[in-house]
């Protein structure tokens, strides 16, 4: 009995977890998400390094790291990056940035509805890049042919959820706004602006990953610079590691703009990150 | 206050046409407490948003008649309370203000205020999901008081909280009212509800709806939940639900 008693305190507080600094916290979650990823590739290295996977085809992580940085030093790299990198900035923003105001007019204003939601339907299941050989036929070679089926590709995802973000907005807000004095810009700007923000980031990240696939898809056979070029180039004189060197380097770029991309989404939109969270 | 001449409103619904308030005429007073009670989908709601010009009428007309030229002269305490859940419960609470442009630190202030008068002082801070459905009717309520409009129209605004919220919020919706005196029409279809606040209740019928009858409610005011208790209230209380009866039923097939 007297062991029970005094056993209970201490129980008790073994139950409490430590504390935990939130720099302590935001490296234990860095850890923890980077570890499987880290796993993988050791484990690649590994199997590409014993010859249990060929190396021609599966060269080792370290000597494609070691490939980029060389094809860096010798300025084989940078050229080709930024060329990709403009023609997907310009891309993504001509075909996203009409795509969220046609899906705002859409869902704000009747007659945009009226006449672009059956439009919309019908194109939409069209494989965008099938219209890459018309763009070419239009704008000749170079930059504006890819530019162009980038920028087609990131319009409709940005319509459509934009669209169906203003249509799930509460049918009650906006009369309550105008109840209490709102004028049509305040009703826009205060209540059908900010409800729509949550979709229309969930557009545009949509839009980005597709828009980067086609980007390069386009460059493989319609351009002489850029990423996707250059991995088309490298494949067809059968130089793998260059090859994987570019891969590397164009994921990097979706890397980097999607995460970009959720740090604006977080800033902007926290009071729903906090509702997640408290769910 | 505020007269209603002949009032219809209709809905297409489909190819047909749904008469949801069929000629209905109401003078409310300056300062009065006017309960508009009825069976479910008898309109109620729907008058309330014509007089606040959120559905137009087919007949009739509304008239607001107040010597202070504010605006907006009539604001709504929705049956959900429509809150923006983007935004903290004060910036809710103070949207008005903020639409006529008043300066930050007054429009807090007018929140904080609003907010203690509803007995939930110090949740500005928090977000409409973060609370409870009770305290966010109650964030609702304040959101109209702190517009101030001359008449205050209450659609259901217990109707979607639990038994015990909504005895608490009756009894302090009672105390505001008889504070700060401003001319309510509330809707409700608990008899019980509008004998407790009101001075007249408007008995309306089941769809179209049309006023039965008017009817007024004896109790003296400053008025407490103990009117409840007399025989009075009990026999006032019979009576109408005798002539609700019919309308209920018809409500209820129709629906």
């Amino acid at each position: 009995m007297v062991g029970n008693t005094a056993a209970a305190p201490r129980a008790e507080a073994s139950l409490l977890p430590p504390e935990k600094s939130r720099w302590r916290l935001a490296l234990e979650g860095a850890l923890a998400s980077s570890a499987p990823v880290i796993g993988a590739l050791l484990l690649w290295q590994i199997v590409a390094e014993t010859g249990v996977i060929d190396r021609t085809f599966f060269p080792p992580p370290s000597r494609i790291l070691l490939k980029v940085w060389q094809m860096n030093a010798e300025g084989l790299m940078a050229e080709h990056l930024l060329v990709t990198s403009q023609r997907f900035l310009l891309g993504f923003l001509l075909g996203a940035v009409p795509g969220v105001l046609l899906g705002l007019a859409m869902g704000w204003i009747g007659i945009f509805r009226v006449i672009f939601d059956p439009i919309i339907t019908i194109i939409y299941p069209i494989p965008r890049i099938a219209i890459l050989p018309l763009f070419l036929v239009i704008f000749g070679l170079g930059s504006p042919p890819i530019i162009a089926v980038t920028a087609l590709i990131c319009f409709f995802p940005a319509v459509v959820t934009t669209y169906a973000g203003v249509k799930g907005l509460d049918p009650n807000l906006p009369g309550m706004a105008r109840n209490l004095g709102a004028s049509r810009l305040q009703i826009m700007t205060k209540i059908a602006l900010p409800a729509s923000l949550p979709v229309m980031f969930a557009g545009l990240r949509l839009s980005l990953g597709l828009a980067l696939t086609g980007e390069v898809s386009a460059e493989f056979v319609a351009a002489t610079n850029g990423i996707g070029a250059e991995i088309w180039r490298y494949w067809q004189i059968y130089r793998i590691e260059e090859m994987y060197a570019n891969i590397v380097v164009v994921s990097t770029i979706g890397i980097v703009l999607s995460f970009t991309l959720l740090r604006i989404q977080r800033r902007l939109l926290s009071w729903d990150e906090g509702v997640e969270l408290m769910r | 206050m505020l007269s209603i001449e002949n009032v219809s409103v209709a809905f297409a619904a489909g190819s047909r046409v749904l008469l949801a308030v069929d000629r209905v005429s109401l003078e409310v007073k300056k300062g009065e407490f006017l309960c508009l009670l009825g069976p479910s989908g008898c309109g109620k709601s729907t008058l309330l948003k014509a007089i606040i010009g959120l559905v137009p009428v087919q007949g009739g007309r509304i008239e607001v008649r107040s010597d202070a030229r504010v605006h907006p002269p009539a604001v709504m305490v929705w049956q959900e309370p429509t809150l923006i859940p983007w935004r903290k419960i004060r910036d809710n609470v103070a949207l008005s203000l903020e639409l006529r442009r008043v300066a930050a630190a007054e429009r807090h202030a007018a929140a904080e205020r609003a907010l203690a008068s509803m007995g939930i002082a110090g949740f500005g801070d928090y977000y409409p999901r973060q609370l409870s459905g009770g305290m966010r009717q109650r964030a609702g309520i304040a959101r109209a008081l702190v517009a101030d409009p001359p008449i205050l129209l209450m659609d259901e605004p217990f109707a979607a909280v639990d038994a015990q919220t909504r005895r608490l919020l009756q009894d302090q919706v009672l105390a505001l009212s008889q504070e700060l005196r401003k001319t309510v029409i509330f809707v409700t279809h608990s008899i019980d509800e509008a004998l407790l606040l009101g001075d007249r209740i408007a008995v309306m019928s089941a769809r179209p709806g049309r006023i039965k009858t008017i009817i007024d409610v004896p109790f003296p005011r400053p008025r407490g939940t103990e009117v409840r208790r007399s025989a009075e209230f009990q026999d006032y209380e019979e009576r109408i639900w005798t002539l609700l009866k019919d309308e209920a039923a018809r409500a209820e097939v129709a629906a």
